[in-house]
């Protein structure tokens, strides 16, 4: 394996991948902003017609929308970072990489290491805002937050993972995009099933909150083994020769 | 590496598809020479260029380059070759300057000099995207990258085609000086056969998978010859002599692979040199025999 090898193809994969986290950036400011405003509306009173209880619900939505929904365009970058191997089906990158004197292993490793690298991006980003949104909320900075950006985090990896699998075995973006959607509806499936049968969370607000703290420390067991499996697939599926 | 005497040796190469075969590909590029790999469209020059670059794993045969074997000895290979291919495969966005970067930690040998000027030598801005770039423009820049690491062998698949005479001759003048190491070697398919008349020191013959001929240019055609005789004349002519015949409304045109020796046998017949792109025809026609 020659490290300058990966070097050069982790700057191949950020130097493609620039305008769509530029686009991702823009929209994280976008819903942190939003969030913002919705918040600075709440404790300028504009909302003090409604009834208590409404009021309340509404609070803590806007309380999760200003902190969860910049976190999740935040951890959405690793996605944007596995939609550059539909690039490389584009241009006659994959049949030219085969020349290249860089063996599977290096093209997936410049691959998940830049996902790594933008997961501890999103980690970061995710904790300093959050701690910095729930000071200007007002409200406590608890457990529940971290298992709320565990679960992004893990999820978004593992939707990252799954995309990048789908183009290396399909190559177009609509059969990608199918295989994507049914392992996460074959998930979802799998994931009522078990609620009803074995976990029986309640979706209300404390019981989700209760879900996700008791989560969490699978989360980084769970992110750890979607990275390993995606990795050992990819350079599976990269060292394949076309027919 | 090695000592060896051919950049590339390919014996018995078969690979299979639905619907063609190509069966039994052997030949040689000697060391220091131009290969020209001539065939028609679907003949299976992009097949034998992928199998020689191990992106299609073969169902049978050998291959050596640079006298290693092309899938044990694959990574020390892809040091010292160049692969340029009839599209480009470099993104819209790169810039020279992102090639650079990238090929100079995947090569040993790069040497960003010769690269930059290689593109001053090309006129190829060094800030404009490839995404913007003329397809004459982007082949430039793919041969650029290929001259750029001191690589022994450069494996080309239709680097000609679709470009304009000028843009065509000055690449082809590259890779004259590209040989003036007479350790460096070209293998080069294409269709267009006026460029590997002007270029190739050999040339190898495919048409629908199979090996048609292989050998060098000049004893190619100056064994080969185009025999121009009448209809009455034609049926005099041994069909063992003859390669194929063209047909024509008052003339038949036959090609004939020993030139001096027919040119004795048919003293009366008038017999004139050819050029590859009539070998190219009247072989792709030999089952035929006769054609129009």
């Amino acid at each position: 394996m020659k490290k300058s090898a990966v070097k050069s193809l982790i700057y191949k994969e950020f130097y493609m991948a620039k305008k769509p986290m530029l686009i991702q950036t823009i929209t994280l400011l976008f819903f942190a902003v939003l969030g913002i405003l919705i918040e600075i509306s709440f404790q300028m009173g504009n909302l003090a017609l409604l009834p208590d209880a409404v009021l309340k619900e509404i609070k803590g939505t806007a309380d999760v929308s200003v902190i969860i929904y910049p976190v999740f365009a935040a951890c959405c970058f690793t996605y944007t970072m596995s939609d550059g191997s539909l690039k490389d089906e584009d241009v006659a990158w994959k049949r030219f990489s085969y020349t290249l004197p860089a063996g599977a292993i290096n093209f997936a490793l410049a691959k998940f290491i830049s996902f790594l690298i933008l997961m501890v991006f999103e980690s970061i980003f995710s904790f300093a805002y959050v701690a910095l949104a729930c000071h200007f909320i007002g409200v406590a900075f608890s457990k529940v937050y971290v298992s709320y950006i565990l679960i992004l985090i893990a999820f978004t990896t593992f939707m990252a993972v799954i995309n990048h699998t789908g183009i290396l075995l399909f190559h177009t973006r609509d059969k990608a995009g199918l295989f994507m959607t049914g392992i996460l509806f074959a998930l979802i499936f799998l994931a009522v099933f078990l609620n009803r049968n074995i976990l029986k969370i309640e979706f209300t607000g404390e019981g989700i909150e209760k879900a996700a703290v008791w989560l969490s420390p699978w989360l980084l067991g769970a992110i750890v083994v979607i990275w390993v499996l995606g990795f050992l697939i990819s350079v599976m599926l990269l060292k394949r020769r076309e027919k | 590496m090695e000592q060896y005497e051919n950049a590339i040796e390919i014996s018995g190469l078969r690979k299979c598809y639905d619907g063609f075969t190509l069966d039994d590909i052997s030949f040689d590029v000697p060391k220091g020479s131009i290969m020209g790999f001539i065939g028609q469209n679907g003949a299976g020059k992009s097949t034998t260029m992928k199998a020689i670059l191990n992106i299609i794993k073969t169902d049978g045969g050998s291959i050596k380059l640079l006298g290693m074997d092309h899938s044990k000895d694959e990574a020390q290979i892809k040091e010292c070759i160049a692969a340029v291919f009839d599209e480009c495969p470099f993104h819209d966005s790169f810039k020279a300057k992102q090639i650079n970067i990238l090929f100079r930690g995947l090569y040993q040998n790069w040497d960003e000099k010769q690269f930059f000027d290689y593109l001053d030598r090309f006129h190829l801005p060094r800030k404009k995207k490839i995404g913007e770039f003329s397809k004459g423009m982007k082949m430039k820049m793919q041969i650029a990258a290929a001259l750029s690491h001191k690589a022994r062998l450069l494996i080309m698949d239709e680097p000609t085609t679709g470009l304009d005479p000028v843009v065509r001759n000055e690449i082809l003048d590259v890779f004259r000086e590209y040989l003036n190491d007479e350790n460096n070697s070209i293998l080069l398919s294409s269709h267009i056969t006026s460029d590997l008349d002007k270029i190739a020191d050999c040339v190898t013959f495919i048409d629908n998978g199979k090996l048609l001929l292989t050998g060098y240019k000049d004893e190619i055609l100056e064994s080969h010859g185009l025999m121009k005789c009448s209809k009455e004349d034609y049926n005099e002519i041994d069909p063992g002599d003859i390669i194929s015949a063209r047909i024509n409304e008052y003339s038949v045109d036959i090609m004939v692979s020993d030139r001096e020796k027919m040119s004795k046998k048919y003293s009366g017949i008038l017999i004139e040199k050819t050029n590859l792109e009539e070998i190219m025809l009247f072989y792709v026609n030999r089952s035929k025999k006769e054609w129009s």
